[in-house]
């Protein structure tokens, strides 16, 4: 049915000429700063110390988590909680021009509450928002993978 | 006389045409060109439109050359006299008047007889003016003035512009109304208006309605741009079934640039005054601080509903805060303590989620994020905000260690963690210490074409505990297991159109065997642990259980597999869909509950996800859960919002749950529990707006909360009533909507929003942004 293994010459390839990255963010040292760095990284990305260094600029924001109830059981308490990740980032080049407007990613989860075990919920909670954030850095990475790979062929072709 | 291009209006001697026509640069909506007919200038029939929009403004005035005409100039050494049409222009700055003085040793002057001072974005006319062209201070007498952006516009009996370009308003006024319009107006003593921080402040402030004055506040502050201000300061108005009219009247006390106090005093009618404070203070050597609380004397209305409670007096204290020192260290403050389980019930009426809280949050945490190590150190506990809820477990403290991967493909990376905690609480419960700590390796490699990752780790878990209930049990249990994992994945991709767009969609399976020995763990308590929700993210957690008191037994494979259409465009994500199960190749021995019997079925639910956004307006999320053994549906849920232009937003959902064996059922029989919500704003022509929501639960044919309001809109002004219906959360017998002692909750609420000002009522604004999905106020 036309899927074809992805390879190197596909549309969501990472290009050589994007592989030095700086990293731009109030935070550099969070769990989502590192995560993102480390889905980067997984993917051939260098990151660089020195902004001058880079081909891009990678500004990202602040993890922004809420929650909120999204149904009530009978005594009128939370039955299940929406959570949601938001995060915003933007690539710049070197000269400050954004190659990647200013974009917001975000993930929703759902779980289930039991008004009885606050601690065991929260511990869950706490898994979750490190899933979430897996899931924010790999939705940033597939964005600019991809308009990445489109630049580079445009480019060349 | 030479005259810079496009500026012939302004240089011309002659009084402009344009001038006349628009005294105050108020221009009506027929003579508007079309691209700036937006929303607010069809609401008000006209604009502001700033014949200095355009101009440069990244040259300082103050450093500009200085050139002038006049009908006539006489010069007197330093000084210049001028007469009839002067005309003065300082970079941007224009100045125009009937007669003009300027000593060019001092570099002060004086202007007369209806003049016109511009810069872009402010405009100030009136009949007098002295002023400095090396500080741009002026002063003007009789003046009336328009800030464009703002869409605002004042007079002055005086009004000065100070060198750092704060507008000084004395015995004046200030209006969002068009001009000729007096719907409202803002009369004060004193204003200072400060367009770069874009706030506003007013003493002595009369609020006059169509030339009359009705209210007075000592103090008022506003925001004089789009700049999101919390707390403004007006007071709110409201009545509601718990406490009866209920009016809150902040006083705001701006103590320095970085900190500030809020003093609220609220009378509840059924209840009494309630004291309510909130201090907070910003420095980077501190972080970020906010202590805040309340306080209520005697609350007469508690008093009849719980007599037997000795003290009758309500409080709660609040203290949040945020540091985060070189990078490295971050600090994090969370506590709420109120005087009783029923505190925010009974006093916190304008938020439904928060009344809805069965416990509050107090932690502290101090956090190392190291290169390598993340070190953690939490202090966390849980006020039960429910009769029949005891406190939860203390964790005094928690400490955990853990080596940070670097996730480097084609390399072994270890796996690290260590954690200690104590476990204390209130209750005739076991308590103790407990040490859990894992080390192995992972080894990850990534290919264009997918991944595979084998890791292996030795789990281990011990405990000290006391007040064990029974003499003979084990004080001191411990274990250990080995777990080994390899997750691997590939991608296909493949290009295709769907209604004419190009997209590129993408297979992706994946496949996840987890191995894990079976320990016997009856003799461990369980101070943090749940069995964690089933969702398409179990498939690849290498545990069932949230917390560290059970190692699960597993010898298991996931398989999942996810679709993705990406646009060609710009690399977004129009939808994504995964589905997935898990096959057991045994049973689950380990559980929760001690004594509960093991799981036996040789596959999982089946799981699946999927999001859908089409475009811009419209996202569609969608989950579910299904049983093929009893080929029931154990969780599904829907949720879609609809946005449109004309800012009208449409969300529904419809959200279902079989409590399986998650929810620790004690003697009570859990529910299903079947909700379907609907919220919506939508305006309706230019004047009116209709809002509301309704959260149902269907296994009770009954709305569980309800909202509906009308909203009206002019120009300048706006208001809105809304009425609130909800069930409180019960407790006790009665487990069911539909029982007829179940009493509703009602409250009224309304809200007067003078634009540019702000309002009363600001409950209303968060009673919407609450209830209606999407909803986020627009700022005028």
């Amino acid at each position: 049915c036309g899927f074809q293994l992805r390879g190197n010459s596909s549309a969501t390839a990472l290009p050589e000429s994007w592989r030095s990255l700086y990293l731009d963010t109030g935070n550099p040292n969070s769990e989502f700063s590192r995560e993102v760095m480390a889905r980067f990284s997984a993917n051939g990305i260098t990151w660089v110390e020195e902004r001058e260094e880079a081909a891009f600029i990678l500004q990202l924001g602040p993890e922004n988590f809420s929650q909120r109830n999204l149904s009530l059981n009978r005594e009128a308490r939370a039955a299940e909680f929406e959570l949601t990740m938001q995060t915003r980032f933007a690539v710049l080049q070197p000269d400050n021009t954004a190659v990647i407007e200013p974009s917001g990613a975000s993930v929703v989860k759902q779980m289930e509450n039991d008004p009885r075990n606050v601690v065991g919920k929260a511990e869950e909670i706490r898994i979750l928002k490190g899933e979430m954030r897996t899931e924010l850095a790999q939705q940033i990475l597939r964005r600019i993978g991809f308009f990445a790979a489109n630049a580079a062929a445009q480019q060349a072709g | 006389e030479p005259c810079p291009a496009g500026d012939q209006a302004l240089c011309s001697t002659d009084v402009p045409p344009a001038a006349n026509a628009y005294p105050l640069d108020w221009v009506p909506i027929r003579e508007v060109p079309e691209e700036l007919q937006d929303e607010e200038c069809r609401s008000c029939r006209g604009r502001y439109i700033d014949p200095l929009a355009g101009a440069d403004t990244g040259v300082d005035p103050e450093l500009s050359d200085i050139n002038a005409s006049a009908a006539q100039t006489e010069l007197e050494g330093d000084e210049v006299f001028l007469h009839g049409g002067v005309s003065v222009e300082q970079g941007y700055r224009r100045l125009k008047g009937k007669d003009a003085y300027y000593n060019r040793s001092e570099s002060r002057g004086k202007l007369t007889g209806g003049i016109t001072i511009r810069e872009p974005g402010i405009l100030l006319k009136g009949q007098e003016a002295s002023f400095s062209s090396d500080t741009g201070e002026a002063e003007i007498t009789e003046s009336q003035f328009v800030l464009h952006q703002q869409h605002m516009r004042g007079a002055a009996r005086s009004l000065r512009r100070d060198a750092q370009g704060l507008v000084h308003v004395e015995n004046g006024a200030l209006s969002y109304c068009a001009p000729g319009e007096q719907d409202w107006e803002i009369r004060a003593d004193e204003m200072e208006l400060d367009l770069d921080e874009g706030l506003g402040t007013a003493r002595g402030a009369k609020v006059a309605v169509g030339g009359m004055p009705v209210l007075y506040l000592p103090w008022l502050r506003f925001p004089l741009d789009d700049r999101r201000r919390s707390g403004l300061l007006w007071p709110d108005i409201g009545s509601d079934t718990r406490g009866g009219i209920d009016i809150a009247a902040p006083i705001y006390l701006n103590l320095a640039p970085n900190y500030d106090a809020l003093y609220t005093p609220r009378y509840i009618e059924e209840r009494g005054v309630n004291n309510e404070v909130e201090l907070r203070y910003l420095n980077p050597a501190v972080g970020s601080w906010s202590v805040g609380g309340a306080y209520m004397e005697t609350d007469k209305r508690y008093e009849d509903e719980r007599p037997e409670q000795r003290d009758h007096s309500r409080w709660l204290g609040k203290v949040e805060h945020n540091g985060l020192f070189g990078q490295r260290w971050r600090s994090r403050v969370d506590y709420s303590k109120a005087s009783d389980v029923d505190y925010l019930k009974d006093l916190q009426t304008t938020n439904l989620e928060t009344r809805r809280e069965t416990s509050l949050l107090q932690l502290g945490s101090l956090d190392y994020l190291g290169d390598d190590w993340l070190f953690d150190l939490d202090f966390q506990q849980f006020q039960s905000l429910a009769d029949d809820i005891n406190n939860d477990y203390q964790k005094l403290p928690q400490f955990t260690g853990q080596y940070r991967g670097e996730y480097e493909p084609f390399a072994l990376e270890p796996i690290l963690l260590g954690q200690y905690s104590y476990f204390d609480t209130d209750d005739n419960r076991v308590k103790g210490q407990r040490i859990y700590g894992e080390a192995g390796v992972t080894y990850p490699m990534l290919w264009q074409f997918g991944f595979l990752k084998p890791t292996a780790k030795y789990r281990y878990l011990e405990y000290e505990l006391t007040d064990l209930g029974s003499p003979g049990a084990n004080d001191s249990p411990s274990t250990g297991t080995p777990l080994f994992s390899l997750d691997g994945g590939l991608y296909f991709e493949r290009q295709t159109t769907l209604l004419d767009r190009g997209l590129l969609q993408t297979l992706e399976p994946r496949l996840y065997y987890l191995y894990s020995e079976y320990e016997d763990q009856s003799e461990q308590p369980d101070f943090d642990s749940a069995e964690l929700t089933f969702t398409y993210n179990q498939l690849f957690r290498e545990t069932r259980f949230s917390g560290r008191d059970r190692l699960d037994d597993a010898d298991q494979l996931s398989v999942g597999m996810t679709t993705r259409y990406i646009s060609e465009e710009d690399g977004r994500e129009h939808l994504n869909a995964s589905i997935g199960q898990i096959f057991y190749f045994r049973d689950r021995q380990v559980r929760l509950l001690s004594g509960a019997e093991p799981l036996d079925q040789s596959s999982s639910e089946m799981a699946g996800e999927v999001n859908f956004y089409p475009n811009e307006r419209l996202t569609v999320r969608g989950s579910l859960v299904w049983d093929p053994h009893s080929t029931d549906m154990n969780a599904g849920n829907v949720q879609a919002s609809y946005e449109r232009d004309d800012s009208s937003i449409f969300s529904v959902g419809y959200s279902y749950r079989r409590p399986l064996t998650t929810i620790q059922t004690e003697n009570r029989n859990q529910q299903v529990t079947e909700q379907a919500h609907f919220s919506a704003y939508v305006p309706l022509g230019n004047r009116w707006s209709l809002f509301g929501a309704v959260n149902y639960s269907v296994e009770a044919g009954e709305s569980v909360e309800d909202m509906f309001g009308v909203e009206y809109d002019t120009c300048c002004w706006q208001v809105r009533l809304l009425h609130l219906r909800y069930y409180d959360s019960v407790t006790g017998e009665t487990l069911d909507f539909n029982d007829p002692n179940l009493e509703q909750e009602s409250s009224t609420q309304v809200q007067i929003v003078l634009k540019g000002m702000g309002g009363f009522g600001s409950r209303v604004t968060g009673l919407m942004e609450d209830m209606i999905r999407g909803y986020r106020e627009r700022e005028y």
